[in-house]
């Protein structure tokens, strides 16, 4: 039996959760929460600001390594279309679009067209995030958890288990997040701001101890 | 003009030296300017009153698809 969330890890989701909007971003992931962590008023978000995890720094990095904010594939702004590659097979892209504009007015070709060629059901399949016991739904959020932030949110659940916790923290979560053994965007964002986990861990555990 | 017509035709000639980069880049720039032109298309279609059914029959393609690939970008009249 895995320990419930706290109502601290659960606010830190809610933040991670406004976080990835305010940054235009489609779905919650490790690098969204170690943020929400690192805002919070938690002991671990005062532990990780301590080591130099501040949320300007995190976010600095964040928008360093996913340029743009949206992440790729699913950018809501047109993408520029090649006007190179289609010259290679006979089509002039400025002919076409000055013709196009003649008819539809000036920026029609520029529009994004953001309907799938997925079916339907396949689509709300992919891109809703179904509510679970494990992962409830966030309060008006629509924003669904990348599968490595889900396997964050169990892990902090192991390391509760671990601690013999009667629930899972934000400090768990904290421990979780910063795991150099997950991947993701979280060690990436750690390494670049030259914090080891080693003495992050340690100095999570540190704000921890005297309460336990 | 002249000029013009031979550049494409330098181009046209590196896209028949089998190079997949440029055959392949061109294929997703055809895809997506199809795209866009479908899309104001169909938009202009239905403004004027055309059926689902009738845009179908002209793109070779089901009521059902356009239907569901553009209903929510247009919205139902």
């Amino acid at each position: 039996m895995s320990p419930p969330f706290s109502p601290a890890l659960r606010e830190t989701v809610v933040q991670a959760h406004s976080q990835a909007r305010q940054l235009g971003h489609d779905r919650i992931g490790g690098e969204h929460l170690l943020l929400a962590l690192a805002c919070s008023w938690t002991p671990a978000g005062a532990a990780l600001r301590e080591q130099g995890v501040t949320p300007d720094q995190v976010r600095a990095q964040i928008l360093r390594l996913l340029p743009g904010t949206a992440r790729a594939g699913r950018d809501p702004r047109p993408a520029a279309i090649d006007a190179e590659a289609l010259a290679t097979i006979g089509i002039d892209l400025d002919a076409v679009r000055a013709r196009v504009e003649r008819a539809f007015g000036p920026g029609a070709l520029s529009r994004p067209v953001r309907c799938s060629r997925r079916p339907a059901w396949r689509r709300i399949r992919r891109h809703v995030h179904r509510p679970s016991r494990r992962h409830p739904s966030l309060p008006g959020g629509h924003l669904p958890l990348t599968t490595r932030a889900k396997q964050m949110l169990e892990c902090a659940q192991r390391e509760a288990q671990a601690q013999k916790a009667s629930t899972a923290g934000a400090d768990h979560l904290a421990l979780a997040v910063i795991a150099t053994n997950g991947g993701g965007m979280a060690p990436a964002i750690l390494s670049a701001l030259g914090v080891a986990e080693a003495p992050l861990r340690a100095a999570i555990l540190d704000r921890y101890r005297p309460a336990s | 003009m002249l000029t013009t017509m031979n550049t494409t035709l330098e181009l046209t000639e590196g896209a028949a030296s089998n190079d997949p980069d440029t055959g392949l880049r061109a294929v997703a720039a055809l895809r997506t300017l199809t795209d866009r032109l479908e899309l104001l298309q169909v938009e202009n279609a239905r403004r004027i009153g055309w059926s689902w059914q009738e845009i179908a029959s002209r793109l070779g393609v089901s009521k059902q698809t356009v239907h569901r690939k553009y209903v929510r970008l247009i919205g139902r009249k």
